[in-house]
């Protein structure tokens, strides 16, 4: 398998997640760490099918993913915001709820267990740009994608700026800061939030729309984990949206290698490894590198002040 | 305010307990004498695998069909549950109770000896000192036989001279359907050679995509995929390259409706039946371990409605299979490569 | 103050019962059916109460070692991970000392478990107050890596058992009695209490969790006591991994450890991180499971909707209705 073809993948596998990561990273920004997202995306996921088998349109399809999202995430934020809950126990039960609720209701709506599969005519639509064709190794990369993966690759930018350079972005930093002073300051702090969790539930019903949608089916449990990928993404990155794109497509591109890798021999469970350690690395590393740059820079000075000292 | 708020709850926690020893009163079902009640404790969803889908399914009409028999299905996911769930059956009353793989083996052993008046059936137990368990049967389907024969479909209808392989985890069960169908290819030897891969899911269609997807761009004209919701993505990808797909326990009319070649199907509901029917006629083997393949009609090869193999090549293929049914191929249940 | 925080707990949980009820009713089964057998299940007869037991002792030793960790600011989630590890440890112990003395392979088994989910432990602590890295993406990841090293190490390596269906390790023949195990974690229970409110220790912890900058100014080793928290929740969870793999399991399943990080943290927060709080949380997660044990073998309740009621009552077990304004305007107590 040759590295076009696994960036490619990359970036096919990391749509999802990045609208995913970036609704998590908005609702971060507030102060909520939504542990839920694995859960929205489910519900996304599912409803996004329901939608697309009801309507006979995919884009509706999605609308309905988001809907339903939406939905559950306005009930998350009234129990946060209002009645208190500990967010993270309100993420676990959501969890809970979302994957008993998508595999209880395949049944009374479809009339099927575990899975069930749209007819190909509601895939989701793969955008070919011709004048990509003329770039040579990224336009191959970025070319034949669908549209929201398109749109999860420039929301980063988008996001990082609405949140830099528009006073929307300056209200949910300063609430992040600083809720105290946020409302002396004149900010409607609860306005805030629960826009800042609506942004996340549209996003994550785009990312389980996106990822059902493309292989127009829903399988129970089919987000597979990806929800807590994309937290632990966000969380690497520091909540910055562009070190976040870099971010997930590192775990694309990890999943990526993983799928190119097999088929020669290594062990499938220590293939699956490779993600996760590459994660580990790329937290640590920076660091590790930072301390030594600290440590040979003080070794420097100490060396020149003992000189300079001695030459007096 | 706050005495009134005390005194509400303690009503409500009152009425709670009150309404739960009135109900559970008059809920437990009388025993009739002639009624076996049977249950059927599996260590996966009821939706993951084809398979069990089947089976469960199977296990109804059974239910149906007989009025002396009462089957319940429950699934005991979680490991902490194995042992707490098969022991609640043995009080509720059942006197056969069915369990499924060598995770539970422990489970039911230790049930089996507090409760030596229950029989016990174990699903691909493997069991290795099963005689010493009078009341356990151990009961194994081989999965290598109708590998083997999509192994000589797949070897046959080939045009690249290679084909691949998606299993969803490199363990005993699916490391065996592997080895058959690496054998089915050996046997027909023709040149072709196979890729195998593990997607490590059992539910996630996208990432079985990406696998299937690999395998064809490296030139497998010929998808196997034995990994349960992952594998309709495989059948996705195969359809959407235009490849050929060879399927396991069910047919794909939904995700590949012009790509499949056949389908390996294992009935495990006419294996568990078989077992029940033994056993409510006084043929129980306790102790014993039993296999059932294609002779005891516990699994065949069916071609799909507008299946791509020529009919050569399906007289071919059905050959292979009544040779193994006769006995005259061994099949051996380690693969022989990875 | 605290009575108010009681009050709502128990009546959160009566309205999540309530709406998981309704959902119930709404799928065709009886409401009063099933919760009678949920009671009955957990607390119904001799072997329910066992069963309580037995699913609460997990959770409650995995909450005090979360709640030790977090009061030092150290958010320790890679549960999964460290039992993994002192599992792995104990069944590779086991296979090397095979034919020593009984007693001697008990006592390396379980000191091979501690040191293995200390250090554990100890990674995620050592990159947050080490290196500056987020403890949760470490923990989250080591989760990850110990479950597929483990997946690996019984499927391939000398401790897996071969020709089984499915991947698992070789046995361990020392057991350890469940009656040892329950008594062991009434000890553990007393003694968190008693240091956590009563020794200096104990008080120390509490203080660098409060502020480390104002421990650090009165001369507390704030680094050297959060580490040592570190150490005490690495502890806690290899007893847990003893617990499990000694007392009822003696083999490690594939995925054995899915989750149960998730349930100790739901009952430290249930909790509200006070030891008696946690103790019950963890009955409440433990009765809730061993009354589905029998709801899912007695009535026709789909499991799935069993995880709905479980999901209801975490929902609302920590709302604050009544919220401390309305008290204050109204001039109760």
């Amino acid at each position: 398998m040759d590295i076009v073809t696994i960036l490619t993948v990359a970036v096919r596998h990391a749509g999802p997640v990045l609208l995913v990561a970036m609704g998590g990273l908005l609702a971060s920004r507030v102060n909520i760490f939504n542990l839920a997202l694995e859960g929205f995306m489910l519900i996304g996921a599912f409803s996004s099918i329901v939608g697309a088998f009801y309507t006979g349109n995919v884009w509706l399809g999605v609308l309905f993913g988001v809907l339903a999202s939406t939905l559950m995430i306005i009930i998350y934020a009234v129990f946060i915001i209002e009645l208190e809950v500990q967010p993270v126990v309100c993420a676990i039960s959501i969890i809970t709820l979302a994957s008993g609720l998508t595999r209880y209701l395949l049944n009374p709506v479809f009339g099927v267990s575990g899975r069930y599969v749209l007819s190909s005519e509601l895939a989701m639509p793969v955008v070919h740009m011709n004048w990509l064709e003329a770039i040579p190794v990224a336009g191959q990369i970025l070319n034949n994608h669908s549209l929201l993966v398109y749109f999860a690759l420039v929301l980063p930018f988008v996001l990082a700026f609405v949140i830099n350079k528009t006073k929307y972005g300056l209200d949910i930093r300063a609430v992040g800061m600083n809720e105290e002073a946020a409302v002396s300051a004149g900010i409607h702090v609860r306005k805030v939030k629960y826009s800042a969790l609506m942004i996340n539930g549209i996003l994550c019903g785009l990312g389980g729309a996106e990822l059902a949608l493309s292989v127009y089916m829903f399988n129970v449990g089919m987000t597979n984990g990806r929800g807590y990928t994309a937290l632990a993404a966000i969380t690497l990155a520091g909540c910055n949206p562009l070190l976040s794109l870099i971010t997930c497509l590192l775990f694309g591109f990890a999943e990526s290698l993983v799928v190119s890798l097999s088929g020669v021999g290594f062990s499938s469970y220590l293939l699956g490894m490779l993600p996760y350690a590459l994660a580990l690395v790329a937290a640590v590393a920076p660091q590790v590198a930072r301390r030594c740059i600290h440590f040979i820079k003080r070794k420097k000075s100490e060396t020149e002040m003992i000189s300079e000292y001695y030459r007096n | 305010m706050k005495r009134k708020l005390k005194k509400t709850l303690a009503m409500m926690l009152a009425f709670v307990l009150l309404a739960s020893a009135v109900s559970g009163c008059g809920s437990k079902s009388g025993g009739e004498s002639e009624k076996h009640r049977i249950a059927f404790v599996s260590y996966q969803a009821f939706d993951s695998s084809e398979w069990l889908q089947n089976l469960t399914k199977g296990l109804k009409q059974y239910e149906e069909e007989n009025e002396n028999v009462e089957i319940k299905c429950i699934e005991a996911l979680a490991v902490d549950q194995y042992e707490t769930k098969v022991r609640a059956c043995c009080e509720e009353g059942f006197d056969i109770i069915i369990t499924t793989y060598s995770d539970m083996a422990d489970a039911t052993i230790a049930a089996a000896a507090d409760y030596p008046d229950i029989k016990f059936g174990i699903l691909q137990g493997e069991m290795e000192n099963i005689a010493d368990y009078s009341n356990i049967a151990d009961f194994h389907l081989n999965r290598t036989e109708t590998a083997f024969i999509q192994g000589c479909a797949a070897a046959l209808m080939t045009k690249t001279g290679k084909v691949g392989f998606v299993g969803g985890s490199d363990s005993g069960g699916i490391n065996e359907i592997l080895a058959g169908y690496q054998q089915g290819i050996a046997y027909i030897d023709n040149g072709t050679e196979d890729v195998v891969t593990y997607c490590n899911s059992f539910t996630d269609p996208t990432i079985g995509k990406e696998y299937a997807l690999q395998l064809i761009a490296g030139g497998c004209d010929v998808i196997f995929g034995a990994a349960g919701g992952s594998g309709t993505g495989c059948a996705q990808a195969a359809e959407e390259q235009g490849v050929m797909y060879a399927a396991c326990d069910v047919h794909y009319t939904d995700a590949a409706p012009n790509a499949e070649i056949g389908s390996a199907m294992n009935y495990f509901e006419n294996m568990v039946i078989a077992f029940i029917d033994d056993t409510i006629h006084d043929n129980y083997q306790g102790g014993t371990s039993r296999e059932y393949g294609i002779a005891q009609g516990a699994a065949g090869y069916e071609f799909a409605d507008n299946d791509l193999a020529p009919q050569d090549i399906q007289d071919q293929v059905m050959a292979v299979s009544e040779k193994i049914a006769a006995g005259e191929i061994e099949i051996a249940s380690e693969p022989l490569h990875k | 103050m605290r009575n108010r925080k009681v009050i709502n707990s128990v009546l959160a949980i009566m309205i999540a019962f309530i709406m998981g009820g309704l959902m119930v009713l709404l799928s065709g089964d009886s409401p009063l059916e099933t919760y009678s057998v949920l009671l009955k299940g957990s607390f119904g007869s001799l072997n329910a109460l066992k069963n309580t037991i037995r699913y609460s002792i997990p959770v409650v030793l995995l909450a005090y070692s979360f709640s030790v960790c977090n009061q030092c600011g150290y958010f320790n989630i890679s549960h999964e991970s460290q039992m993994y590890s002192a599992s792995l440890a104990i069944v590779m112990v086991s296979e090397l000392t095979q034919g020593w003395p009984s007693w001697l392979r008990l006592i390396l088994m379980m000191a091979a478990a501690c040191m293995a989910s200390i250090a554990a432990c100890m990674i995620p602590a050592a990159a947050k107050f080490g290196l500056g890295v987020s403890e949760v993406v470490v923990g989250v990841m080591m989760n990850y890596l110990m479950a597929y090293l483990t997946k690996h190490m019984i499927a391939f390596s000398f401790i897996a058992q071969p020709g089984s269906s499915s991947i698992m390790s070789l046995p361990v023949s020392e057991s350890v009695g469940a009656v040892s195990i329950t008594v062991s974690t009434v000890v553990i229970i007393l003694l968190y209490q008693f240091v956590m409110k009563k020794t200096i220790p104990g008080y120390r912890l509490s203080v660098v969790g409060r502020n480390p900058l104002f421990a650090n100014a009165s001369g507390l080793p704030s680094m050297r006591i959060m580490l040592s928290s570190a150490v005490v929740g690495g502890l806690l969870t290899g007893i847990c991994a003893i617990g499990e793999m000694l007392g009822y399991y003696h083999i490690i399943y594939s995925d054995f450890a899915v989750d149960i990080g998730f349930n100790g943290m739901t009952a430290a927060l249930l909790g509200a991180q006070n030891a008696i709080g946690m103790l019950l949380g963890s009955l409440l997660l433990g009765a809730l499971k061993s009354g589905s044990v029998l709801l899912t073998v007695v009535t026709s309740v789909p499991a799935e909707l069993v995880d709905c009621v479980k999901g209801f009552v975490m929902f609302f077990a920590t709302v604050t209705f009544i919220r401390s304004d309305v008290w204050m305007r109204k001039g109760g107590k």
